[in-house]
């Protein structure tokens, strides 16, 4: 069965090419992949990276595709798993470091303005998720942003159902924690 | 948490306002997968002389490269016939040993740190196990990175774990207590001196190999 005669959308026919469905499917799901690589490593041009290899691993493996899962949810499992694996290694950690000591001699040199700007916006929802540790912020972008159910989420992450629903709890309280110390 | 329930619409707003998967990003997928593709055809019609005169020079080549380089610092290895290093010996050695004791030796990678050996995995799974069920177990880890090797202890007395990580590049190498093994990979979670929610690297695995051993056992 070809990756594409599940889709949600009806308006692929059988004289499709593979380059035309991957084309597709990249247009209807390119910004989602995008975004979660992104809550993963908080970097776009990073980000832009790991969704171009997601991508290529899903036209890689298009034939593996079943058609139980929601090619969203496919998709998704492919990018999780592929993010994960990239935060682990030891290049990120390298990365990382040098990135930081950047923002460390970039940040004693901000601007009056840059401050006042970083004020602001600290308050904002995003900021406090993208702080959470990553297993809260994987779940709550899932449930809340990709609106995928708890079975899903489980999974596309490949966990219990009962660690899913604690971690969104705990993810909830740390979030509420975080805003209120943060007003 | 009110604020949650709009996080698409938020989230768009701000910290997604502006980016996407555009045009440029889709054509560099299509050619990465055609030079793929295009890779792997040229490498099965490679002819089969070519390959194997490349063979004979990289062997010729091989032989006086460690000739020259070992002479002086390993010894010829009876069971393969190949000169081995010192570090190499060492290596041997160790793994020797810890086949014998029955315990892991994870070889690191520098660059991609994932070490995905089943039978690792398969062990570490046992000693998860073990730990759910609350009975004791004291084991050491043999780690290589490069010509380097660490050793780890991870021990359970039936209340808490205690992990003795060396190894740099998985994290501060000093003793952590810990509560459990993180759900789905070789980690601890509930570590004292970690920040909550971080959870500390003991042999690492990509998910996809961490499901296979799963379902090996």
């Amino acid at each position: 069965m070809h990756i594409l005669s599940y889709d949600r959308k009806p308006d692929f026919t059988a004289a499709m090419t593979q380059e035309e469905m991957m084309e597709q499917v990249m247009t209807d799901y390119g910004n989602e992949v995008l975004y979660l690589c992104y809550t993963y490593v908080k970097e776009w041009n990073l980000a832009e990276d790991l969704a171009q290899d997601v991508f290529l691993k899903a036209y890689e493996k298009a034939d593996t595709f079943k058609g139980e899962a929601k090619l969203k949810t496919w998709l998704y499992k492919i990018a999780a798993n592929h993010c994960r694996d990239y935060i682990k290694s030891a290049h990120y950690r390298y990365s990382m470091v040098t990135h930081k000591i950047q923002m460390y001699i970039k940040g004693t040199s901000s601007s009056v303005e840059e401050i006042a700007v970083y004020r602001e916006e600290k308050n904002k929802l995003y900021r406090h998720i993208f702080k959470l540790p990553l297993k809260y912020r994987e779940v709550i972008f899932l449930y809340y942003y990709e609106e995928l159910t708890l079975q899903e989420i489980s999974d596309t992450l490949n966990a219990n159902l009962s660690t899913i629903k604690s971690r969104l709890t705990k993810a909830r309280l740390l979030l509420k924690d975080a805003i209120k110390g943060g007003k | 948490m009110e604020e949650l329930k709009d996080l698409r619409n938020h989230m768009k707003k701000t910290v997604f306002n502006g980016h996407g998967f555009d045009k440029s990003n889709r054509r560099i997928v299509h050619q990465r997968y055609k030079s793929m593709k295009m890779e792997k055809r040229t490498k099965r019609r490679r002819p089969l002389v070519m390959t194997a005169a490349s063979l004979a020079v990289c062997a010729l080549l091989f032989f006086l490269t460690t000739s020259i380089v070992t002479d002086h610092k390993g010894k010829l290895d009876p069971s393969s016939g190949k000169t081995i290093t010192k570090t190499e010996m060492k290596q041997q050695q160790i793994v020797k040993e810890a086949t014998k004791k029955g315990e892991v030796v994870s070889y690191l990678n520098e660059k991609w740190i994932p070490d995905s050996k089943t039978k690792n995995l398969e062990y570490m799974l046992r000693l998860k196990k073990k730990e759910e069920q609350g009975k004791p177990f004291k084991t050491t880890i043999h780690y290589f990175l490069g010509d380097k090797v660490y050793q780890n202890t991870i021990e359970y007395n039936g209340k808490k774990i205690i992990y003795k990580n060396t190894v740099p590049a998985l994290g501060e190498p000093k003793t952590y207590e810990c509560k459990a093994f993180s759900d789905s990979t070789i980690q601890l979670e509930g570590c004292t001196g970690v920040k909550e929610g971080y959870d500390v690297l003991v042999v690492p695995v990509t998910l996809s190999d961490m499901r296979y051993a799963e379902a090996k056992q």
